[in-house]
């Protein structure tokens, strides 16, 4: 597989504290790629180190094309309107002089702050600051984007609209994204990382770290019997949860394709006339992520 | 090459539009009227006087002035100091105003770098631009920047000054001045670079402003030592009056070479600096 961005063995110190470990990160070509740990794990230290920033102790990194990045932790120069900051971003991004306008145009567009070019920085609330950061980022059309937490702190309106542009980059740009909302990664991501101690602990396909369980979550109009289920083959354990109304049921995947088991059940409620709303493989990515982080 | 231009550039645009410089410039330059008038006023004495005493002669003022000069190869910095203070009052202009503008770049500028660093708007510029770009375009912002309230103030002092300036120079005041604002700006130079020298390794702004302070006033006081060096002293200056010495360009190499000293321990340090 192809990849737009590369990290090899990246290592970084703050005196003695270790912040990253021997990071290693392949980000697919053109995909969304989750950047997920917990606080302090070592993600803005990694995209510091990538957008120069930071020096490494150990380690190198190889980005293919042009890049553009929201860090963390910048703020914009106060006393400045939207417009003159983009402008200086844009031209030093070498978008040409003739086309500065247009392309300001197109990014505030982009995070639906058009209207808000003459706006000096300052007066922007949090959400509109992180809007303009997240438009800058976007500036001369880079290859590779680099989010940190761009939907932290926003209202849920404004964190809907900054996904649905997310999504919108997939398949035409290189998004790596940072977040803590995992169900948004979930969302929109194709691949993710999950960093621990400034190491990888998981890295590949979401469909993989979700779709890869052993369990079964079949919501159900009422309750059926449990050890009739345990007898099917292949079924390891039911259990019913009466407040959800659902069934969970751990088979044993190694042995027994999914489809199987999904046909035995199905043609089972069939049979004892129990309705079906929803059949869900496998855990939510919280889950799987809390659990990789656990086995770290 | 190219994002230093772009950034200079824009150094230079929010730097005239910045409240703080604009306040600066505004009281230095009131400060700098206030002292040209003051000896403007002082002068016109010494021209009545000599008016009185049966008019003024701008012949005779040259035959003085080179008399003078022919003097000075041979005496001290004392007699060049008692003549020079009657005609020659630009030099003095020159002083306040070199005493002036060191202290103005360290009000306006200490925090140049370090401000930016602790607010973190230099990393919407790192991913795009060197770190060497945008080291060297806040410097050279802050020269032109200097450059050219300097400038103005020579342009002041030539236009306020004309009165007296006319009689022993008649074609050349201009010029002349001109070169004493070259002459002054190369001091000024060494001052700005040791400003940014502690402005690029400095991480919290007051304390870079404190340094700064403190290493100004250190070499401000030290100057008073070294009168070949300081621009408050007429040694330096006496290579405008005396012709075919090089006085002044032995004082200008090691202004010279501080600058590059201080350049680039301050560029060697924010090169490696975590941003
Ligand atoms: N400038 C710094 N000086 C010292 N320690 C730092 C610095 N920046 C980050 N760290 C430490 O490095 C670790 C990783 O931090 P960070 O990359 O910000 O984590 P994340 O973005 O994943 O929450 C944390 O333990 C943090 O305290
Ligand atoms: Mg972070």
């Amino acid at each position: 597989m192809q990849h737009a961005l590369t990290i090899t063995g990246l290592k970084k110190r703050f005196g003695k504290k270790v912040a990253l470990d021997g990071l290693n990160m392949n980000v697919p070509k053109k995909s969304v790629y989750g950047f997920l740990g917990e606080n302090g794990a070592g993600k803005t230290t990694t995209f510091s180190i990538l957008g120069g920033f930071l020096s490494t102790n150990a380690g190198h990194f190889n980005i293919e094309g042009k890049m553009g990045m929201l860090p963390q932790d910048a703020r914009f120069s106060p006393g400045r309107k939207i417009g003159s900051q983009l402008k200086l971003l844009a031209r030093l991004s070498g978008v040409p002089t003739s086309e500065l306008n247009e392309e300001i145009n197109r990014v505030l567009k982009a995070v639906n702050m058009e209207k808000n070019v003459n706006l000096p920085i300052e007066k922007c609330s949090h959400g509109m600051y992180k809007r303009v950061g997240i438009a800058q980022a976007l500036l001369g059309s880079p290859n590779v984007i680099l989010l940190d937490e761009p939907t932290a702190g926003l209202d849920p309106k404004t964190a809907y609209e900054i996904r649905r542009l997310i999504e919108t980059l997939n398949h035409q740009k290189t998004v790596v994204v940072s977040s803590h909302n995992l169900s948004e990664i979930e969302q929109m991501c194709d691949t993710v990382g999950i960093i621990n101690n400034g190491k990888m602990a998981f890295e590949g396909p979401v469909a993989e770290l979700v779709g890869k369980s052993s369990l079964l979550q079949i919501e159900l109009d009422r309750k059926p019997d449990l050890t009739s289920l345990q007898a099917i083959e292949g079924v390891v354990e039911a259990e019913w949860s009466e407040k959800q109304n659902r069934c969970n049921i751990q088979f044993d995947r190694k042995h027994h394709p999914l489809e199987t088991i999904n046909t035995q059940l199905l043609s089972y409620f069939l049979k004892n006339g129990i309705g079906v709303r929803c059949i869900k493989l496998g855990q939510s990515l919280e889950h799987e992520y809390l659990k990789k982080l656990a086995v770290n | 090459m190219k994002p230093f231009f772009i950034l200079l550039k824009d150094n230079l645009a929010q730097a005239l539009k910045s409240k703080k410089s604009i306040l600066f410039l505004i009281l230095y330059f009131v400060v700098f009227t206030l002292v040209v008038y003051a000896i403007k006023e002082t002068q016109k004495e010494v021209f009545e006087q000599l008016a009185a005493q049966g008019g003024l002669d701008p012949e005779l003022y040259r035959l003085a002035f080179n008399f003078m000069i022919e003097f000075l190869q041979i005496n001290s910095n004392e007699i060049l100091k008692t003549f020079l203070s009657i005609p020659l009052y630009s030099v003095e202009l020159f002083g306040v105003m070199l005493l002036g503008t060191p202290l103005l770049i360290l009000m306006v500028h200490y925090d140049k770098l370090a401000q930016e660093t602790s607010d973190g708007t230099t990393r919407y510029l790192l991913f795009r631009a060197s770190r060497g770009s945008i080291y060297w375009a806040k410097f050279f912002s802050m020269v032109v920047e200097i450059a050219l309230i300097t400038l103005i103030a020579t342009v002041l002092a030539v236009i306020y000054g004309h009165y007296t300036l006319n009689f022993f120079n008649t074609g050349d005041i201009f010029a002349a001045s001109l070169k004493y604002w070259a002459a002054g700006l190369m001091p000024l130079i060494t001052f700005s670079s040791m400003v940014y020298l502690f402005s690029a390794w400095v991480k919290r702004p007051f304390l870079a402003l404190l340094f700064s302070s403190l290493a100004t006033i250190a070499a401000l006081v030290m100057l008073i030592w070294v009168p070949e060096l300081s621009p408050f002293n007429l040694h330096y200056w006496k290579g405008f009056f005396i012709p075919g010495t090089s006085i002044m360009l032995h004082s200008l190499l090691i202004y010279l070479g501080f600058t590059t000293v201080f350049l680039g321990a301050g560029f060697f340090i924010f090169k490696k600096r975590d941003l």
